[in-house]
């Protein structure tokens, strides 16, 4: 019992960081209708912009999130900018094809700027969250319970703002009905602009995080690209609310697979997971 | 308010309107009347900026506005209730209203919008917290206008408001367009099929045919022209 408090404790440690993930892409899916295939690239930005501010100043990746978050959130106005802009309105295809160009126009430059090489960070010093917590009896590494406590914070202060102000109202506008949106005064190409910073900050914070964690290299945003299109598409379309439980859901089925059979399947069975939800519910937890 | 002239405007190469010249007075409810496709949601959109000018000029308040932005015409007061509602179905109608007075900058302001609205529109305040989506045909017409009179419009424009309400409905849903000019002092561009309800609260109207301008006149002498007898009213 014990155990499986512990196991289900990682789960959702890692499902907030997922949501968190996954939130960034709802965001931008949302608002505009346009599938974000460089997502898994703006992570890794995030995950190199963490590891250079580490190996310049010794900060801890996850003290220094917010500056991914910054240097994203460029980023993401950036790609809206000077890509997205000339291809809103076109057929989906291109649209995909845009995004998935910024993406490997991105790999490709982390691979120049910092090789192939697989980087970790590692704080020698333990100066930061090192050691682990009990809780109820669970132990938790404390950079782990870190990482998902401030996933959390970050969760709640972006759905505090996009609920609670003008701008994120607006969004919210944007993403039910464009044309009505237009007609109300919203300036639609200001939200994009926002949208897209937005969202791509909230991933290269993930990325920050993640970085604490995992090796670094220019194609580690793969698999969580991937991951976070199923949240997406579980949680519900246009719905951050179900983002944010899919990515709950997804941390908690792989901590529960790679204890029943081997961690390596772990993902296999979220596809599964995710199968059978969109089987039961084709439009996903929340969707509408 | 609102000068157009020799107006031509269309989608993607395909033009719609053809030279279109048409004058909106202060305070006044002008009516666009014509069939299906004759291009008076067109004309709306390119009023409104959602559909872009090909030549011609539009005149708001003495300025040209055919070339600025949707946005820049709402905030001088140019609000468009489009076609078929439009609003946003899973927000509730307090939401809905709250939209519509985006471009309205303080918190004052927009709670007498709010009073004013649901002055005109009573029902819509029973509803308040109801989602959009779930309102029956003529509670969602009524958030449509009340969204657009969140806005503090200088010129309202109204695309087919009867559009799916039930005769007795549309009757109302005029009554109350009437009240909005009168009380309010807003001036009003009502777009209609339902060419003979609309000629008794307008005070002068233009035909639309294929994209021209094919008859204009007061709305009294409008009821007895031919052209609208045959075509519109049937007799």
């Amino acid at each position: 019992m014990e155990l499986l408090f512990q196991i289900i404790l990682n789960g959702l440690i890692w499902g907030s960081i997922y949501a968190l993930i996954a939130i960034g892409l709802s965001l931008i899916w949302g608002v505009m209708d346009i599938v974000n295939f460089a997502h898994g690239d703006f992570l890794v930005v995030g995950m190199y912009v963490a590891y250079s501010v580490f190996a310049a100043t010794q900060l801890d990746p996850l003290i220094a999130a917010p500056i991914a978050g910054i240097v994203l959130f460029v980023v993401g106005m950036l790609t809206y900018y000077l890509i997205i802009r000339r291809v809103e309105g076109a057929s989906l295809l291109i649209q995909i094809v845009a995004t998935f160009a910024v993406g490997l126009f991105l790999k490709n430059l982390m691979q120049f700027i910092f090789k192939t090489d697989y980087l970790l960070i590692k704080d020698e010093q333990q100066s930061f969250f090192s050691g682990s917590v009990t809780l109820f009896g669970a132990d938790i590494n404390s950079a782990q319970l870190a990482t998902a406590v401030i996933s959390i914070i970050v969760a709640g202060i972006f759905f505090v703002f996009v609920y609670n102000t003008r701008t994120g109202r607006s969004m919210l506008a944007v993403s039910e009905n464009p044309y009505a949106a237009k007609l109300m005064g919203i300036n639609i190409t200001k939200i994009n602009v926002i949208a897209w910073g937005l969202g791509a900050a909230i991933v290269g914070i993930s990325g920050a995080l993640l970085s604490k964690f995992y090796y670094i290299f220019p194609t580690a945003g793969a698999h969580f690209g991937l991951l976070s299109f199923i949240i997406v598409a579980m949680g519900g379309f246009k719905s951050m609310w179900g983002a944010l439980v899919a990515g709950i859901t997804v941390g908690v089925v792989e901590a529960l697979a790679s204890f029943a059979s081997n961690s390596s399947l772990k993902v296999a069975f979220v596809f599964l997971v995710y199968i059978v939800v969109v089987l039961i519910r084709p439009k996903g937890f929340l969707g509408k | 308010m609102l000068e157009i002239n020799n107006l031509c405007s269309g989608y993607r190469g395909v033009q719609v309107l053809n030279e279109v010249s048409l004058n909106v007075p202060k305070g006044e409810i002008i009516t666009l009347i014509g069939a299906n496709g004759a291009g008076k949601t067109t004309m709306m959109r390119t009023l409104s900026g959602t559909v872009e000018t090909m030549s011609g000029t539009i005149l708001f308040q003495g300025k040209p506005i055919e070339f600025r932005p949707t946005h820049y015409r709402v905030e001088k007061g140019l609000i468009h209730c489009p076609e078929g509602r439009e609003l946003f179905p899973n927000m509730t109608v307090e939401e809905n209203l709250l939209l519509g007075a985006y471009t309205i900058k303080t918190k004052d302001k927009i709670r007498e919008n709010f009073e004013k609205v649901y002055n005109v529109f009573p029902r819509l305040y029973e509803r308040k917290s109801q989602r959009a989506g779930t309102l029956s045909g003529g509670e969602q017409q009524m958030c449509a206008i009340g969204r657009g009179v969140m806005a503090d419009p200088k010129l309202l424009i109204l695309d087919e408001p009867s559009l799916g309400l039930s005769p007795k409905l549309t009757e109302e849903m005029f009554v109350l367009i009437m009240q909005i000019n009168q009380t309010l002092k807003t001036t009003i561009l009502l777009v209609e099929q339902k060419v003979a309800d609309t000629l008794e609260i307008a005070t002068y109207g233009y035909v639309l045919q294929t994209g021209r301008i094919v008859a204009e006149g007061p709305a009294a002498e409008l009821k007895n022209n031919s052209i609208i007898h045959k075509a519109y009213l049937g007799i």
